[in-house]
């Protein structure tokens, strides 16, 4: 154990207080620092950007974490009520977009929502032209289009969890729950739903945690275009610590962001996962 | 896994920890590597008999550009074939994400590419780039490009304070100048002829409109391309001494004028009449680029940069001229530069052999190179180098008339660090009609006022 922790230390800790370190002051990167204390905190807090930012992450939240845990649930009643033929298959190729890299996902999803892409084109064909849109110019498309990217790569993690989850639940309380009588609705929330606790748990943390720093989509995408309009936290610490030259109040926004994120694992943790 | 450790080892590691971390906790950026300048006199000779291999950065990544790169270095590795030169290159963005973080450390490229403006600023700032004026001396390049005020956005105070004055830190390979660049064909089917003033030109765009061509084709969801339609258009409602000062911040400078805004209607006007391309803001310029290569509609504004993706495609079939003034007069101001600097990195151990370098890369035989590749180079090789007929030709001729009468308008995205993030996302709020053009003004001018106050 002691090997890994001094790795943990050495790749995780110490870069962590690193940050933290450089968060106090007034840095562009390349010339001296100067000592500033708290205040890159402050002007961070007021920051109309930054708040906006952090509220569009809590959008991502709903497509990166709500609608894939609520998709992934509702494939694994159908898989568990009724054999699916070919049921593997069909878990390998939601899994797929998991294995591709973020980029590919972002290059590929980029030519799909182009406004002559193939969308707009299916879109046109069936008579529906009406709903064509420019999907990520579209100031009030664009995020909620950067979010179904997300629900689509994060789905199939979701549904993989549950699905070997379910594998675990003795069989003889389904039994139980349809000799009482129970019709699928039921037996989905009596049995099936408890008895995912703990996947329900890693799910949530991890899906939440993948919507908050959210980051390479959306730079391969829209760059948090247009206007603001799919900025993002961990969009604007690149941003300021690359780009802008205020390394110090990247480093402030990314402290908060890494203290929410621990927040709030360390509370789904505690109020979804089984006590033993 | 944690909870089950004895406390005390617990204790240990989180102490061992902290003590890896301290080392890190100095005043970040305050050890800098070893600086050397190069002092007394300069000549334009080195070792030729020292193996020596040379890193360059650059970001010439359009396919036309980048050859004309790797021919440069071929023909310089002939000449001294003591010499290597190792290139990475990489797309615009990244490129300017990362190059300071690589001028910063110790085993930099020994020649690089800048860019005038807030990039420049840091790494004089920082000592990363050594003076040239030495080189500049030995070599010529005073008097290379035109004139030696074409070299000022070039020349910083050796703090990094003041811009336009003091030491030269670059030279530049290539220039630049915007414009439209329209497509012989589409204009001749629709009965036009090449506008010669603003309402003519106008005019073509209603005219392309209205018969189902897409007047201007643009692709703004890498942002910055309406940039750089919307400087022409200031280039032609505001004064152009008013735009440098801006740029260059000067005390007392403002973007908030009547020109500006008037710029501002103009695009927001256009944006409305649907003369940018269908759903220009969720279309990447790469695309833009390469479907105008393909015939597809009327007008792109850009710089020649893109010359060589056009006329690879359309040959002759594609045209280029400034945007034309009010009243018809040629000289009208229009934005352009010399292109992205190369800088000799303080980190270099042959500065003598990157000075040759970037002498041979940005000289007149370069320049006839740079051409071939479809690009327009800095130094002036002499007209005849030219194919008449071509849009290069008539890039070349936009620059030379603009640059004699010296009405070539700076990048406002050089003002602040944090402009190109302000004036992008602005334009696109504007295009999109979500901001009035009194209200982008002002945003615009409350960055710059952060910078330089």
């Amino acid at each position: 154990m002691l090997p890994a922790l001094v790795v943990f230390g050495v790749f995780v800790v110490a870069p962590m207080i690193d940050g933290a370190w450089i968060s106090l002051f007034a840095w562009d990167g390349v010339t001296v620092g100067h000592w500033v204390g708290l205040s890159n905190y402050r002007e961070a807090l007021v920051d109309p950007l930054v708040r906006e930012a952090f509220g569009h992450s809590l959008v991502l939240v709903g497509f990166y974490a709500v609608l894939p845990i609520t998709i992934g649930l509702f494939l694994t009643a159908l898989m568990t009520h009724a054999r699916v033929r070919g049921g593997a298959a069909v878990r390998t190729i939601i899994f797929l977009p998991q294995v591709l890299a973020a980029v590919v996902v972002g290059v590929a999803w980029k030519w799909l929502y182009d406004p002559s892409g193939p969308i707009n084109s299916l879109l046109g064909a069936v008579g529906l032209s009406s709903l064509e849109h420019t999907w990520l110019g579209d100031f009030s498309t664009a995020l909620p289009a950067v979010g179904v990217i997300g629900t689509w790569v994060t789905t199939g993690l979701c549904l993989v969890l549950f699905v070997a989850g379910v594998q675990r639940i003795p069989l003889s309380r389904y039994e139980a729950a349809r000799v009482d009588g129970a019709g699928p609705v039921r037996e989905f929330f009596a049995v099936t739903l408890p008895g995912l606790r703990n996947e329900l748990a890693v799910a949530m943390s991890l899906s939440v945690i993948t919507a908050l720093r959210a980051f390479d989509i959306i730079f391969v995408t829209t760059k948090g275009g247009p206007g603001n309009a799919t900025t993002v936290p961990s969009l604007l610490i690149y941003q300021r610590a690359f780009i802008t030259g205020e390394v110090g109040s990247a480093a402030a926004i990314g402290a908060m962001m890494g203290a929410i994120i621990l927040l709030l694992s360390v509370v789904i943790t505690r109020v979804v996962e089984e006590r033993r | 896994m944690m909870i089950h450790m004895h406390p005390r080892l617990f204790v240990s590691l989180a102490c061992l920890t902290a003590v890896l971390a301290l080392p890190a906790c100095g005043t970040p950026g305050a050890s800098g590597g070893s600086v050397s300048q190069p002092s007394g006199a300069v000549s334009t000779g080195f070792d030729t008999t020292k193996q020596v291999t040379l890193t360059m950065w650059d970001t010439e990544n359009s396919p036309g550009p980048s050859k004309a790169e790797d021919e440069l270095i071929q023909r310089f590795e002939q000449t001294y074939p003591n010499v290597t030169v190792k290139r990475v290159v990489k797309e615009f963005n990244s490129y300017m994400d990362t190059i300071k973080l690589a001028a910063s450390s110790s085993d930099a490229p020994d020649v690089f590419q800048g860019n005038e403006g807030s990039v420049d600023r840091a790494l004089v700032k920082a000592h990363l780039i050594v003076p040239l004026d030495g080189y500049a001396k030995a070599y010529g390049w005073d008097t290379r490009f035109g004139s030696s005020a074409a070299l000022n956005p070039l020349r910083w105070s050796s703090d990094g304070t003041q811009w336009g004055v003091g030491r030269l830190w670059g030279i530049a390979q290539k220039a630049e100048v915007l414009g439209a660049f329209y497509n012989k064909a589409t204009l001749q089917r629709l009965g036009l002829q090449v506008p010669t003033t603003f309402d003519q030109f106008q005019q073509s765009l209603a005219v392309a409109k209205s018969k189902g061509v897409p007047p201007i084709m643009v692709g703004n969801l890498d942002r910055w391309p309406m940039g750089h339609v919307f400087m022409v258009l200031q280039a032609r409602f505001d004064q152009a001494a008013s735009i440098s000062n801006w740029t260059y911040g000067h005390a007392g400078a403002t973007f908030d004028t009547a020109g500006t805004r008037k710029a501002a209607t103009v695009l927001q006007q256009w944006s409305d009449k649907g003369y940018f391309e269908n759903g220009f803001n969720g279309v990447s310029q790469d695309n833009a680029t390469a479907r105008f290569a393909n015939g597809e509609g009327l007008y792109f504004i850009t710089g020649p940069w893109s010359n060589q993706t056009f006329a690879g495609r359309l040959g002759d079939g594609v045209g280029f001229f400034p945007l034309p003034s009010l009243d018809g007069t040629p000289g009208a101001p229009t934005t352009g530069s010399l292109s992205l600097p190369f800088h000799i990195s303080s980190h270099s151990q042959n500065p003598a052999v990157a000075a040759a370098f970037i002498n041979f890369i940005t000289d007149r035989n370069a320049a006839k190179v740079v051409i071939r590749n479809g690009d327009l180079p800095a130094a002036n090789p002499g007209a005849a180098a030219v194919d008449p007929n071509s849009s290069l030709a008539a890039i070349a001729a936009a620059w030379s008339e603009k640059a004699k009468a010296g009405t070539l308008t700076p990048y406002l995205d050089w003002a602040t660090p944090t402009m190109g993030e302000t004036l992008f996302g602005g334009l696109q709020q504007l295009s999109e009609n979500r901001e009035t053009p009194a209200d982008f003004a002002a945003a615009v001018q409350q960055d710059w006022v952060k910078t330089h106050s």
